[in-house]
């Protein structure tokens, strides 16, 4: 691992090309990875291992239509109905959750709500349906259409990706 | 033709469609991400019942797009429900005809994930009308 460092002023920060505004300070360590003023920090390695070459793959995958939904809602009223920017913590919460989805599960589609929260979204069909939010706070806040069934709820951003939220997108594949 | 202000559940409204997120081409279907209320909780919406399509997308160009500040976004077509279903659940239409048929759906739940359960419910039984 690389140990170059870079710390940014709170700016306009281009990442992958895309522009947007971070609230907090934000370090940059070794080879593509980030850290925030709040803890986090997600590092990718130079040669990964076979094993989780996978895994790397649908980690950048992620992050890629990530850093375009980023690109597309980097202003105030992006959808013409008053929708917030993108939220910087949300960008960076949402960017350490990918890294702990399991590598077999589908790449999710990825948009900003209009509050600018970062939301995964798994969708299947209108009544198959699973999203999570990447809300203030480490909140992951999920909402699912099963069929007949719902759900609804808060879990907290941890160093483990939740049960309930896991379960809940392998249910929306299972139906 | 203004909208009553209590507006009939028979009624359909026009949710038009500004962002790609916002529907599934592949599905032919309305994606959750339209029902989404900005953080005002009011959604925006218009009473289309009577009109002709051509007529619904008129409303589109020029109480929507046109009426938006720069840079205006594309109209990529509306979802289309019933208010029954906004009342089902328990929402409100807020009928204000500023512009003329312009409606707010209200009464949002505090919790943002309902709101998101919400939405996908809406989405799910709403009709995707898209722009030829």
């Amino acid at each position: 691992m690389k140990q170059e460092m870079l710390m940014l002023e709170p700016t306009s920060y281009g990442l992958e090309g895309c522009s947007f505004l971070l609230l907090h300070d934000i370090e940059i360590r070794g080879y593509n990875a980030i850290k925030s003023e709040r803890g986090f920090r997600l590092e990718y390695p130079d040669q990964a291992p076979s094993a989780v070459a996978s895994g790397t793959r649908l980690a950048e995958e992620i992050k890629a239509s990530l850093a375009k939904a980023a690109d597309e809602c980097s202003v105030e009223n992006w959808d013409g109905y008053g929708a917030k920017a993108i939220d910087s913590s949300s960008y960076v919460n949402a960017l350490y959750f990918s890294q702990l989805l399991p590598v077999n599960i589908p790449i999710p589609e990825i948009y900003v709500d209009p509050d600018g929260a970062v939301t995964f979204e798994w969708y299947v069909g209108p009544r198959q349906v699973f999203s999570v939010s990447m809300g203030s706070n480490n909140e992951l806040v999920y909402a699912g259409l099963f069929g007949a069934n719902k759900t609804h709820g808060t879990e907290y951003l941890d160093d483990e990706l939740p049960e309930t939220i896991l379960d809940n997108i392998h249910r929306v594949f299972s139906g | 033709m203004k909208l009553r202000s209590k507006v009939s559940p028979s009624e359909s409204l026009a949710r038009y469609l500004t962002h790609k997120n916002h529907y599934s081409p592949v599905h032919n279907s309305v994606r959750p991400a339209a029902f989404q209320p900005p953080s005002t909780l009011r959604l925006s919406v218009f009473g289309i019942a009577g009109l002709t399509l051509k007529e619904v997308w008129e409303i589109g160009d020029v109480d929507v797009i046109n009426a938006m500040h720069p840079p205006r976004k594309n109209l990529h077509g509306f979802a289309d429900i019933k208010a029954a279903v906004v009342y089902e659940k328990s929402l409100d239409v807020d009928a204000d005809n500023n512009p003329p048929r312009h409606a707010d759906i209200v009464g949002w739940p505090e919790e943002k994930s309902e709101r998101n359960l919400i939405a996908q419910e809406l989405a799910a039984r709403a009709t995707l009308r898209l722009q030829s």
